[in-house]
């Protein structure tokens, strides 16, 4: 089996500290950063897959996750050092809850996930205006909106904030999703979003479809 | 046709498991039932009388149901004891507190972030015990001293709708299990990546917490003379797989149910998210113990199979369907249930309303019921 295979396998079986362990001692070999960090890609689409296949459950995408973004903080300084090609950004996008819902542990995962795969995300936090998601997809100049919430008042928030969107001009320009456990094809309707998602998994697979991503 | 029976021989023979004259009906209203009658989720939240008021209103304009929802104002954001609801331990913005009057109760979750417990708490528990951890911190004087006014008032209110108009309550106090108060307390990703890295020691921590917990709730319960305990489960096949579940929750769950049921309560098993593929586990729980509350993530249909010898089922209509679904999903889906569950007994229809639902759709579901599920 190959250092990398190796790397790969401890991903997949969410063992922590030998992940992070041989991400160190392969740094050391004088492997390349950027093979490193595809053997950790690697290891983290088979734990999508395998939650996708009701395998793994929420709390083993969230080891895998939090593993991924230990390693990440020991591979972007040699990263930097190699002169390896920045990471390519794969999507720009705004995210958080809407005003008037303070939940976050589905966006929190998401943005996790979103982030482990190559997107720049712009985490708002919770309660937030529909003023300042606008605002904020006007600065990033962003690809996708994301917006979260639990509460059946939530929706409306939504719904203000797509049509600011469209008020100021940006509607075209941005995709809109939005998330968390009541979130269906009614809610995606009534808002007037792109797409609708009850799990953080299934919203990475939508954005990776919205920005070609396979 | 049997003659027709009170809410309260209804209730006990479908919580029995026997076969009453008719399906049962409780809508778990909160709030819904304060908008209803003109008033805002502030008015009745700190005031047991108005939230009568606001309920009693209600029961009477859909023409009585089951259940009455009186005690939960004591049973969550005021209750002093360690629970998931509780305004004294966890960041809850409250209306007329830090929200406009007439918005729900919202959880600052602080997932991942700032929690509210640290790592090292875990220590103090285990070296010190669970009291020495939870002390009133985000609650004020004023709270505090709302909870001695209100501990009479609930209770008298609870005789009012048992006594005089034969319709059992709800939820009268609660009864909180460890996984759900630990995760709120350090944020549910922190507390899954705790128990990944530290198994051992969580368990220790959360053997001594369900201890604790389970004497605070069972002290209170007993102030309040209550009949009915809450026992909120979060868990399920959203959160972690099944070898997970039987190690780091089920134990302390049956604990906790068993503990309650010892002391002479029945519990409503308020079980969110998707537990159909963890049915099975839920046969350990005490038979006949008190009802089973599924939302729409769990298969309700395949609960009947599983457990409907076992424990009588409450549920499963999606919340959001009575604030923009049309009266005829909710007739379908009150008949996809009564069809699939109903036979026997041991089956009450509910929903969790918020209090944006309409009246007409609520209706629906309460007027269904009453007719399709006359057995």
């Amino acid at each position: 089996m190959s250092n990398m295979q190796l790397l790969t396998d401890y991903m997949v079986n969410l063992e922590e500290k030998a992940a992070l362990d041989e991400v160190k001692r392969l740094l050391a070999s004088g492997e390349k950063a950027r093979d490193i960090l595809d053997a950790l890609t690697k290891g983290m689409n088979v734990i999508g897959e395998k939650y996708a296949a009701g395998e793994y459950f929420l709390a083993e995408l969230v080891m895998g996750a939090e593993i991924f973004k230990e390693a990440m903080d020991l591979l972007e300084p040699a990263m930097l050092a190699q002169g390896a090609p920045e990471r390519k950004v794969c999507g720009k996008m705004v995210i958080g809850t809407v005003q008037g819902d303070l939940h976050d542990i589905g966006k929190n995962i998401f943005v996790a996930l979103a982030r482990n795969a190559g997107f720049a995300v712009t985490d708002l936090g919770i309660d937030v205006p529909p003023a300042k998601f606008v605002e904020q997809v006007q600065k990033d100049g962003a690809d996708i909106l994301g917006m979260s919430g639990i509460m059946t008042m939530s929706l409306d928030p939504m719904a203000k904030t797509v049509k600011l969107l469209q008020e100021t001009g940006l509607r075209d320009k941005v995709k809109v999703i939005i998330g968390g456990l009541p979130v269906d094809e009614r809610w995606r309707q009534l808002v007037g979003a792109d797409a609708a998602s009850d799990d953080a998994y299934k919203g990475l697979k939508i954005i990776q479809a919205f920005m070609g991503v396979k | 046709m049997m003659a027709e029976m009170t809410a309260i021989e209804r209730v006990n023979k479908h919580i029995n498991l026997e076969q009453p004259d008719r399906v049962g009906i409780a809508p778990m209203g909160e709030f819904y039932y304060s908008r209803l009658a003109g008033m805002t989720v502030a008015d009745v939240l700190m005031d047991p009388w108005k939230a009568d008021e606001a309920f009693e209103y209600g029961f009477k304009k859909h023409g009585g149901f089951d259940m009455a929802e009186v005690g939960f104002l004591l049973a969550m954001y005021l209750n002093p004891i360690p629970d998931m609801f509780s305004t004294y331990y966890l960041e809850w913005h409250l209306p007329g507190r830090e929200f406009p009057p007439d918005t729900e109760p919202n959880l600052n979750e602080r997932s991942r972030d700032n929690p509210l417990m640290t790592e090292k708490d875990y220590d103090l528990i285990l070296k010190e015990g669970f009291h020495r951890f939870f002390s009133f911190r985000r609650a004020g004087v004023s709270d505090l001293a709302l909870v001695g006014k209100m501990v009479p008032q609930t209770a008298a209110i609870m005789r009012k709708w048992w006594e005089q108009y034969q319709v059992p309550t709800m939820i009268d106090a609660s009864m909180s299990e460890p996984v759900g108060w630990l995760s709120r307390l350090r944020g549910t990703t922190n507390f899954l990546l705790d128990v990944r890295r530290h198994p051992d020691k969580m368990l220790e921590v959360l053997d001594i917490t369900c201890d604790g917990l389970i004497a605070a709730a069972l002290s209170l319960a007993e102030m309040v003379q209550a009949k009915t305990l809450i026992l909120g489960c979060l868990g399920s096949a959203d959160l972690w797989s099944p070898k997970m579940f039987e190690k780091f929750q089920l134990p302390f769950i049956l604990r906790a149910a068993n503990a309650a049921v010892a002391a002479g309560y029945r519990l409503q098993y308020h079980f969110d998210t998707n537990w159909t593929p963890m049915l099975e586990y839920l046969k350990e729980l005490p038979p006949k113990s008190g009802y089973l509350h599924l939302d729409e993530r769990t298969d309700i249909i395949k609960a009947k199979k599983v457990l409907g010898d076992h424990l009588c089922l409450f549920g499963n209509l999606k919340p959001s369907l009575f604030t923009f679904g049309t009266e005829e999903e909710v007739e379908r889906e009150v008949k996809r249930i009564i069809d699939g569950c109903a036979a026997g007994g041991g089956l009450i229809i509910s929903a969790e309303l918020t209090v944006d639902s309409r009246f007409e759709l609520v209706d629906k579901m309460i007027q269904t019921t009453k007719t399709y599920g006359v057995y």
